[in-house]
């Protein structure tokens, strides 16, 4: 998505990654209005890295592909301009070195309590802009510039209407259903996008 | 290398020290070996794209950005191949491919995607937007959480469901049994469509009777959208259908008929088309059918709780509106079980998980008075001696004519009065009266009626027929409800049997029954819907040894061609409908057609 010039929508975006242990990572990016209803949606095609890479990224591996890889592109493929993006996959924060959206991981407030995270965390990790909101969480990376008081307000409206973790779950639907409406017929070749 | 490997440093100063000792005897080479590289091939990632901007999407896109050109709004012309920017000089290679891996059925996690009331796009919307936009709705227990929309309460569970089902679809039949919400259900799926911008203008068609019910559920469930009420003379009916270009226009059958010219000539299409009771339009050579059939629309949908009356035909009359094409007729029941599956949405109260009080069901059978016996012997000796001398002649008709007479003796004895029925009745009433709760008795005769409402004076009852007209009814209805001196409710099943809400009555009388059992269904759950509250009684009457208990079999049947239909575990080649065959049967008369074609 190419960065807005003008005015920005009441719009906020949904990042997430689906891990299937035979075909890879899926990518999926769902737009939303401040009511909930979606504006716009992409998915990607499965990513599956191969053991050379899996080798050589090590530790990075999840935050390249996440992040780097499928959620770079899928921003860079939304034409509508949103308010923030939120993440419930802590791996997408390496987005924000390359993107200029708000870019946020969303926890509930408990589990973020007790549960460490799943994944590297820059060494700044203590200067990130954090938010409490309501029952959520909102964390940035150290390269985050958000403020969490503006980003609460823009944020606002949309927690009336919608539970930050379910729009989650449209998309990894959404994804089932792309997935499964472009299998070819059998008789073709496929192979996989490889990282 | 901080480790270096001992099998190799070994071996190279042993060559070295070869070299050494013997200096003048050969042109060495002092240099050491290279040491192999290995290429590990890392083909440059490349994550392909398929995604679309929805209507409300564009629309926002083109009213801030107009310069924005939208070339990824179709999924159809979406797809595209992105490069991550720091990868994308790197040069292909490797096992990289433009068409995405299948994967495997059922192999994604679905995480949350199962949580609360998701709207399902019906199988026969193909296209991948259109699929999308469906699946990526926020899940109704959202919708009617957030502040955006108002509703009076929460629905139940499956009621959330049957807006599910609706909402996406263009061609839907809700088909749940009387009593769970299908009004309700329908305009708030329609209300959601309206926000969204999908309708502009809906046409609902319903009984008489049911016009205020609607727009007391509107005003309830929909109060924002505005209701025209097609009524009135000729010359305001015909302006009404002129100028109602939005919002719900709201008709019953009667005036749709009389208006037929002006509603299928319309401007444009209705957006939705809702038509309740629609076992109304059942035969499909009907007028009523030919007209509801001939009205242009856009989305079709039908609301009954009794889909199939007589017999597996009266959906296809039903589904030449829904659906055209969709059935046939002579359809096999398992056909047309596979071609409805996607377009009808049926509930029972069984099924459905609802704190309802229970229904208790009275068969009571009582004898004949004397008199009564004595009259019904000799009408039914007379009457089989003059259908038997009609001969080829014989109709289903006659044979309908001598089952009428034969019932009402059952009722009252045509001389004296005398009824079995009526003293049964009275002593129930009794109790029911004392005990401050309210009845409904249903009887298929208004002279019926209008002897119990003599005889039973002083349990003040209350009329609801055809004889009673439409601008009474309404009051007839609230003074049962709210008089806790009107114990008693007399209706006729023709007028009363559909659409009311009598959720305060706790007893119910089928005073004598109805020819088939949705229809008596449809009845009982005037009282026994959500809302009532307490156990509501029903009490059948049967004349024993008569005709009423032999056309009980025959209702018995019935229920097994329904639940053939809408019940998968039913089995389907069990014997269904009810042949002329059966009807003559009654008597024990051969079918003539037959006998003719024996012969």
């Amino acid at each position: 998505m190419d960065v807005p010039t003008s005015k920005s929508l009441p719009a906020f975006g949904f990042l997430t990654v689906v891990e299937d242990p035979q075909h890879g990572f899926f990518g999926g990016y769902l737009v939303l209005s401040e009511l909930g209803r979606p504006l716009e949606f992409h998915c990607s095609t499965p990513v599956q890295p191969n053991q050379a890479q899996k080798i050589l990224y090590g530790a990075t591996l999840r935050s390249y592909i996440l992040g780097e890889l499928i959620g770079q592109t899928l921003l860079a493929t939304a034409q509508l301009p949103v308010l923030a993006v939120l993440a419930d996959q802590v791996e997408m924060l390496s987005l924000a070195l390359l993107r200029p959206e708000t870019l946020a991981y969303v926890t509930p407030l408990p589990a973020a309590a007790e549960v460490p995270c799943q994944g590297p965390r820059p060494a700044e990790e203590k200067a990130a802009p954090e938010l409490v909101l309501g029952t959520w969480r909102l964390q940035g990376s150290s390269s985050c510039s958000w403020q969490p008081d503006a980003l609460a307000a823009e944020l606002a409206p949309l927690i009336r209407h919608v539970d930050l973790a379910e729009p989650f779950a449209r998309i990894r639907g959404a994804i089932q259903e792309a997935q499964r409406i472009s299998t070819p017929p059998a008789d073709e070749t496929y192979g996989s996008a490889a990282a | 290398m901080d480790l270096p490997q001992p099998s190799i440093l070994p071996r190279i100063q042993t060559q070295a020290a070869l070299t050494l000792r013997a200096p003048t005897t050969a042109l060495l080479d002092w240099r050491l070996e290279a040491p192999a590289a290995v290429s590990v091939p890392l083909p440059p990632p490349q994550v392909q794209c398929v995604g679309c901007v929805f209507p409300e999407g564009q629309a926002e896109l083109t009213k801030h950005r107009p310069d924005v050109s939208l070339s990824v709004a179709g999924l159809s012309h979406a797809v595209g191949v992105q490069r991550s920017a720091n990868m994308a000089a790197r040069n292909d290679g490797g096992a990289c491919h433009n068409t995405p891996a299948p994967p495997a059925a059922g192999t994604l996690p679905t995480g949350q995607a199962s949580a609360g009331t998701r709207i399902r796009p019906p199988a026969d919307v193909v296209k991948l937007e259109d699929r999308l936009l469906y699946l990526l709705q926020p899940p109704l227990e959202h919708i009617f959480a957030s502040e955006a929309l108002a509703f009076p309460f929460h629905p139940f569970p499956y009621q959330l469901d049957g807006i599910a089902f609706l909402y996406p679809r263009h061609e839907a039949v809700l088909a749940d049994e009387m009593g769970l919400g299908k009004t309700m259900q329908a305009i708030v799926a329609m209300r959601l469509l309206a926000h969204q911008g999908h309708l502009q203008r809906t046409l609902i068609v319903c009984p008489k009777p049911l016009v205020t019910n609607w727009q007391r559920e509107i005003s309830l469930w929909a109060p924002e959208l505005p209701v025209t009420t097609i009524t009135g003379k000729q010359a305001r009916r015909h302006w009404l259908w002129d100028q109602a270009n939005h919002g719900v226009l709201l008709v019953n059958y009667e005036s749709l008929l009389r208006d037929s010219r002006q509603a299928v000539a319309v401007s444009r299409p209705f957006d939705l088309m809702i038509i309740d009771e629609s076992q109304r339009i059942k035969n499909r050579l009907s007028t009523t059918n030919e007209v509801i059939c001939s009205i242009p629309r856009q989305r079709s949908w039908a609301l009954t709780g009794t889909p199939i009356e007589n017999s597996a035909e009266d959906l296809v009359g039903i589904f030449q509106y829904v659906s055209p094409g969709c059935l046939r007729p002579q359809m096999k029941v398992p056909a047309i079980r596979r071609a409805v599956q996607d377009h009808v949405l049926r509930r029972s109260k069984d099924q459905v998980d609802i704190d309802l009080p229970p229904k208790m069901f009275r068969d009571a059978d009582v004898e004949l008075s004397p008199e009564q016996k004595q009259a019904y012997e000799r009408a039914e000796e007379e009457g089989v001696v003059e259908l038997n001398q009609i001969g080829s002649r014989l109709t289903i008709q006659h044979v309908f004519e001598l089952v009428l007479r034969l019932k009402q003796i059952c009722n009252f004895d045509p001389v004296t009065g005398a009824s079995s029925k009526l003293d049964r009745l009275q002593a129930d009433l009794e109790e029911c009266a004392a005990s401050g709760r309210k009845a409904i008795i249903f009887s298929q005769w208004v002279h019926t009626i209008e002897k119990l409402r003599d005889a039973l004076q002083p349990l003040g009852p209350l009329e609801y027929h055809g004889k009673i007209p439409s601008a009474r009814r309404d009051g007839v209805i609230e003074s049962f409800r709210k008089d806790p001196t009107k114990h008693v409710l007399l209706m006729s099943y023709g007028a009363g049997s559909v659409g009311l809400n009598l959720q305060f009555a706790g007893y119910v009388f089928l005073f004598d029954r109805w020819w088939n059992p949705a229809v008596e269904d449809q009845a009982i759950n005037r009282a026994h819907r959500i809302g009532a509250a307490g156990p509501v009684t029903v009490t059948r009457f049967l004349a024993t040894g008569t005709i009423e208990q032999r056309i009980h079999a025959v209702l018995e049947e019935k229920r097994e061609l329904f639940q053939a239909v809408f019940d998968p575990d039913a089995d389907p080649t069990s014997k269904l409908g009810l042949s002329r065959e059966d009807i003559f049967g009654l008597f024990q008369l051969n079918f003539p057609d037959a006998a003719d074609q024996a012969a």
